[in-house]
C-alpha cells in the first residue's frame, strides 16, 4: 500500500503542477521502443494500429511460465521468480501473473479500467492491487491481480478476452496500459495470449 | 396353453433360438424377450419386428435406416454415431445384440447401427423395456437384437445396386445355398457417400463422408437327429472424413477408421419337449482416429482403439408340463485398448445364471417369472429379476404387465479415461469407483385385434433409474478451464403412452402411431434434453401383386425438443425448445419379371433438419436395381 499511496501522490503532482516528471517521481528505469518480431523464444511483438504493441506469447506449456519485462518489451529468462526483479508478466497458459504479491517481489500493480484500450489516456489513482493467495473459489491457484480477464463459454468451451483494459505498474515503477485481445493463434490452437500494450504517460 | 406351448413346440425343431435359420415365408416369430420362440402377437412381452420383407420395403441400407421411423423409437446422431433413443432413454440403455449375443464398439454410449448392412439382416426385434433379466447389463430401456440372414433357397444370387443424392453408392452382392442338413452363404457390399453439409457459413461438414466394405458369411449344418451347428462371421470396414471448425478459428480434419470383426458359433440340440444350445460369439472394434489441425500441428490428435467382447452362453430350455423354463449360464470377457484411458488396458469377467418359468396356469394365461444374477469383475455381484404377465381372454386381446430391473455397468472410458482436449480447452477424467446404475421399470400394454386386418395397441411405460453417470465439473482443477468428471449422482425418469394401429386392406397397408414422452431428471426437475415429448408416424404401403408395384410412404413428426443453452452468458443453462420437424419418405418399388426390381424414392422430401441440433440427411433422391435369383 505504501506504493500504491506514493504513486497516487505523484499523480496528485502531476496534475496540479502540470510538469511532474513522473519517471521521476517513480524513479523508474527508461522505457525502450520495443522490438518487432520475435522478442524471444516464446513472445513476439508487432506494432498496433493506432498506436502501441501487440504482443503474442505463447503460454502452452501447461507447466513452465513465460516471463515478460515491459520495460524492454521481451522475454526474459528467468530462474527464481520470487526474487528476480527483471519480469513484469508472466504467462502459463490463461493464467497471468505480475511481479508482486505472492507472485514476486518487484511491487507490480495492476488497476482494471472498464474502458477500450484506446480510450485510456489517464493513470487512475485508486484500484490496484497484486497478486494474492488463493482465496474461496472453486481453484487452488493465487488470486491474480489481472483477475479473469476472459469470458469462458462453458457450451463451447472457448475463452474471449473482456473488452477492458488495465493499468499495470511495472516493477521499475513505469506505468503501462494494456488489453487482451486474444487467446487463440491463427490456427485456433489456444494458448497464446496476445495483448496490446502501450506506456501511459 | 395351446397357445405358447404351440408356438414354442413349433420353434422347437429350429432350435437357434435367435430365429436363423427359419424359412423366410414361415409367420413372424420372435425370440428376444423370452430366449424362446412365439409367434409375435403371442410373445409373453411385446415385441416389435422387422421382418426381411420389410426391410427390404424400407429401402434401407442398414439398420439404421430401418429403425428410423419405428414409433417410440428416436434416432440420435451424434459423435458415436446413430443411436436409437428408447422410450425417451439415451442409446447407452439399449443393449445391441446380434444374433443373440452382445457386440463391442460403443462410442460415447452409442453402437453406431449404420454400420450395419441391411443386407446381412434376416430380422430386427425390439424389445421394449429392461432385458438385464436375459442378457445383464444394458439392457434398461430395451433390447434391440438384429438376427442376421441366412441362405432360404436351395439356390439364391442377389446383386444389388444403388445410386443417390451425395453420390452415394451401394453395391452388395450374396449367394446362397441350401439342402437338407446344409444353409451356407457369402454376402459382400461396398458402401460410399461424400456426405452433406448443413450449414455452408462455416467450415464445418455436417455428415461425414463415408466408405465401407463389408463380407460376411453364415453356415449352417443339421444333423439327421437332433444336432446343429450354426455360425456367421463378418468383417467390416469403414472410413469417415469431416470436418471440424471450433469457436477457437481451429479448424480440423477428421478421419475415423474403424473394424469390426463379428463372429458367433452355436452347437445346438433340440428334442420334443426341449432344446439346448451353446453360443460363442467374439466381436473386435478396432477404432483409429485422427484429427489433423489445419495450419499447425499442435493439436493434432490421434487414437487407437481396440474394444474385444468375447461372450459363451449356454441355454437349456424345457417344457415341464405347463411350464417351459429356461436356465442358462453366461461369461463375458471385455478388454478394451486405448491411448486415451489410464491404464491403457483394462478388462473385466462377468459371469451369470439366469432362469426363466414361462408357466401358464390357465389356458388364457401366461406368466413369466425370471431373474439373472450377475457377477462381474468390477462391481461384483448385481442381480435383475423380472415378472411379466400375459392374459388372451378372448382371440381379439392380449394384455400384458411386466415390472423388472435393469442395469447398466459404467464403460472403461467412464471409468479410466484420461483426455485433455486442448484445442476446446477442457480436461475429462474417468472415476474407478463408479458403480453401475440401475432401473425398475413397469410396462403395461393391451392390443386389440378387432378383425383379422386391423390391430390396435396401447402401452405405457415407466423407467426409473437411480445412480445415473452423469458428467460433472470436479472443482480441483489447477491447470485447465473446466475438468470433468463422472459420477453416480443422478436420477431420472422416463414415462409415457406409445400407441399404434395397423389396417390392411386389400392391396394397402395403412399404419399410424403417437408416442408421449416425459423424461426427466429428478434432481433438477427438468426435462431430459433432445428428447421429443410427442412423436407421430404415418405410413401407407400400397403392394399390387399382379402389377409387381409397391409404393411406400412414410411420414414421421418429430415435436419440439428441449435443449440446454446458455442464452445469456450467465453460465447458467437456459431451456431451449427446437421447432418441430417432420420427414417424409416415398419410394416405389417395381419387379420386371420374377427376379428384377428397380425402384427409386425420395428420403426427407421437406427437407428438414440443420447442422445443430437436427443433423438429419437433407432431400435426397436414390434409385437402384436388385437382381434376385
Amino acid at each position: 500500500m505504501k506504493r500504491i499511496r506514493s504513486f497516487s501522490l505523484a499523480i496528485l503532482l502531476c496534475h496540479c503542477a502540470c510538469a511532474a516528471d513522473l519517471d521521476a517521481e517513480l524513479g523508474g528505469d527508461t522505457v525502450e521502443q520495443p522490438a518487432e518480431g520475435r522478442v524471444g523464444p516464446n513472445a513476439s511483438n508487432e506494432a498496433r494500429e493506432g498506436g502501441g504493441q501487440l504482443t503474442t506469447i505463447d503460454a502452452t506449456d501447461e507447466e513452465a511460465w513465460v516471463y515478460f519485462d515491459l520495460e524492454t518489451g521481451a522475454q526474459v529468462e528467468v530462474d527464481d521468480p520470487m526474487t528476480d526483479l527483471g519480469w513484469d508478466l508472466g504467462f502459463r497458459r490463461f493464467h497471468v501473473a505480475t511481479n508482486g504479491g505472492v507472485s514476486g517481489n518487484a511491487g507490480c500493480e495492476v488497476a482494471l479500467v472498464e474502458q477500450p484500450f484506446d480510450a485510456v489516456s489517464t493513470i487512475p489513482t485508486e484500484g490496484y492491487v497484486v497478486d494474492q493467495e488463493d482465496g474461496e473459489d472453486d481453484n487452488e491457484d493465487p488470486d491474480y491481480a489481472f483477475g479473469q480477464w476472459y469470458d469462458y463459454d462453458f457450451m463451447t468451451h472457448v475463452l474471449t478476452p473482456k473488452p477492458q483494459t488495465y493499468v499495470v505498474v511495472s516493477g521499475a515503477g513505469n506505468v503501462f496500459k494494456l488489453a487482451f485481445e486474444h487467446y487463440y493463434d491463427e490456427a485456433g490452437t489456444s494458448g497464446y495470449p496476445r495483448f496490446a500494450w502501450a506506456p501511459l504517460e | 396353453m395351446s397357445v405358447v406351448l404351440a408356438t414354442w413346440l413349433a420353434a422347437a425343431p429350429q432350435p437357434a433360438p435367435d430365429g436363423s435359420g427359419l424359412d423366410a415365408e414361415s409367420r413372424t416369430v420372435v425370440v428376444t424377450a423370452t430366449r424362446t420362440a412365439h409367434e409375435k402377437n403371442d410373445a409373453p412381452i411385446a415385441t416389435d419386428v422387422y421382418d426381411r420383407q420389410t426391410i427390404e420395403d424400407t429401402g434401407a441400407e442398414n439398420a439404421m435406416e430401418v429403425l428410423e421411423e419405428t414409433p417410440g423409437v428416436q434416432i440420435s446422431r451424434g459423435v458415436g454415431g446413430a443411436g436409437v433413443l428408447l422410450q425417451g432413454l439415451d442409446p447407452k440403455y439399449t443393449l445391441i445384440l446380434v444374433d443373440g449375443q452382445r457386440v463391442s464398439g460403443r462410442i460415447g454410449g452409442t453402437i453406431d447401427l449404420s454400420r450395419i448392412p441391411a443386407d446381412d439382416i434376416e430380422r430386427i426385434e425390439i424389445v421394449r423395456g429392461p432385458g438385464s433379466v436375459l442378457y445383464g447389463a444394458d439392457s434398461l430401456a430395451g433390447t434391440i437384437n438384429i438376427i442376421t440372414r441366412r441362405a432360404a433357397k436351395p439356390w439364391e444370387a442377389e446383386a444389388h445396386s444403388a445410386y443417390g443424392s451425395f453420390n452415394t453408392v451401394d453395391l452388395t452382392g450374396r449367394v446362397g445355398h441350401r439342402r437338407d442338413r446344409y444353409a451356407g452363404s457369402f454376402s459382400a457390399g461396398v458402401h460410399n457417400t461424400d456426405g452433406w453439409d448443413a450449414d455452408p457459413s462455416n467450415e464445418s461438414t455436417t455428415g461425414p463422408s463415408s466408405r465401407q466394405f463389408e463380407a460376411s458369411t453364415s453356415q449352417r449344418f443339421t444333423s439327421k437327429g437332433m444336432f446343429a451347428l450354426d455360425g456367421w462371421a463378418q468383417y467390416l470396414q469403414r472410413t469417415t472424413r469431416g470436418v471440424d471448425a471450433l469457436g477457437t478459428g481451429a479448424v480440423f480434419d477428421r478421419v475415423n477408421r474403424s473394424e469390426t470383426i463379428t463372429a458367433n458359433v452355436t452347437p445346438s440340440a433340440s428334442w420334443d419337449d426341449g432344446a439346448f444350445r451353446f453360443t460363442a460369439s467374439y466381436s473386435l472394434f478396432r477404432d483409429q482416429f485422427f484429427n489433423d489441425q489445419r495450419g499447425s500441428d499442435a493439436l493434432d490428435d490421434s487414437q487407437d482403439t481396440f474394444d474385444h467382447i468375447a461372450q459363451g452362453t449356454a441355454t437349456l430350455t424345457q417344457q415341464i408340463e405347463r411350464h417351459v423354463v429356461t436356465a442358462g449360464a453366461d461369461g463375458q470377457f471385455e478388454f478394451l485398448s486405448a491411448n486415451r484411458i489410464d491404464p491403457g488396458n483394462v478388462g473385466r469377467q462377468r459371469y451369470a445364471v439366469f432362469v426363466q418359468d414361462e408357466w401358464m396356469p390357465l389356458e388364457a394365461l401366461s406368466i413369466l417369472p425370471g431373474v439373472r444374477l450377475d457377477y462381474d469383475s468390477l462391481f461384483g455381484l448385481y442381480p435383475t429379476p423380472r415378472i411379466a404377465v400375459m392374459a388372451r381372454p378372448n382371440a381379439k386381446w392380449r394384455l400384458r404387465a411386466s415390472y423388472g430391473r435393469g442395469y447398466r455397468a459404467p464403460t472403461f472410458r467412464e471409468m479410466y479415461l484420461r483426455f485433455t482436449n486442448a484445442g476446446v480447452g477442457y480436461q475429462v477424467r474417468g472415476n474407478p469407483s463408479l458403480q453401475p446404475e440401475t432401473s425398475w421399470s413397469t410396462h403395461v400394454s393391451a392390443q386389440y385385434f378387432p378383425w383379422r386386418w386391423v390391430s390396435i395397441s396401447v402401452a405405457a411405460f415407466d423407467h426409473r433409474l437411480q445412480d445415473t453417470i452423469v458428467v460433472d465439473t470436479v472443482d480441483d482443477s489447477d491447470d485447465a478451464l473446466t475438468l470433468f468428471g463422472y459420477d453416480n449422482i443422478g436420477n431420472a425418469e422416463s414415462r409415457g403412452v406409445e400407441s399404434s394401429a395397423s389396417v390392411q386392406w386389400g392391396p394397402m397397408t395403412l399404419d399410424g402411431s403417437y408416442t408421449f414422452t416425459h423424461a426427466r431428471d429428478l434432481d433438477s426437475g427438468r426435462r431430459l434434453p433432445g428428447r421429443a415429448r410427442h412423436r407421430g408416424t404415418v405410413g401407407a404401403r400400397l403392394h399390387r401383386r399382379a402389377w409387381g408395384t409397391t409404393l411406400r410412404i412414410r411420414s414421421a413428426i418429430t415435436g419440439a425438443r428441449t435443449f440446454y443453452v446458455d442464452e445469456n452468458d450467465d453460465d447458467v443453462l437456459e431451456p431451449l425448445d427446437s421447432a418441430p420437424f417432420a420427414t417424409l419418405d416415398v419410394r416405389l418399388a417395381q419387379t420386371f419379371t420374377r427376379y428384377v426390381e428397380a425402384y427409386f424414392g425420395v428420403d426427407n422430401i421437406l427437407d428438414a433438419g440443420n447442422a445443430t441440433d437436427n443433423p438429419l440427411v437433407p432431400r435426397s433422391y436414390y434409385g437402384g436395381i436388385t437382381v434376385r435369383y
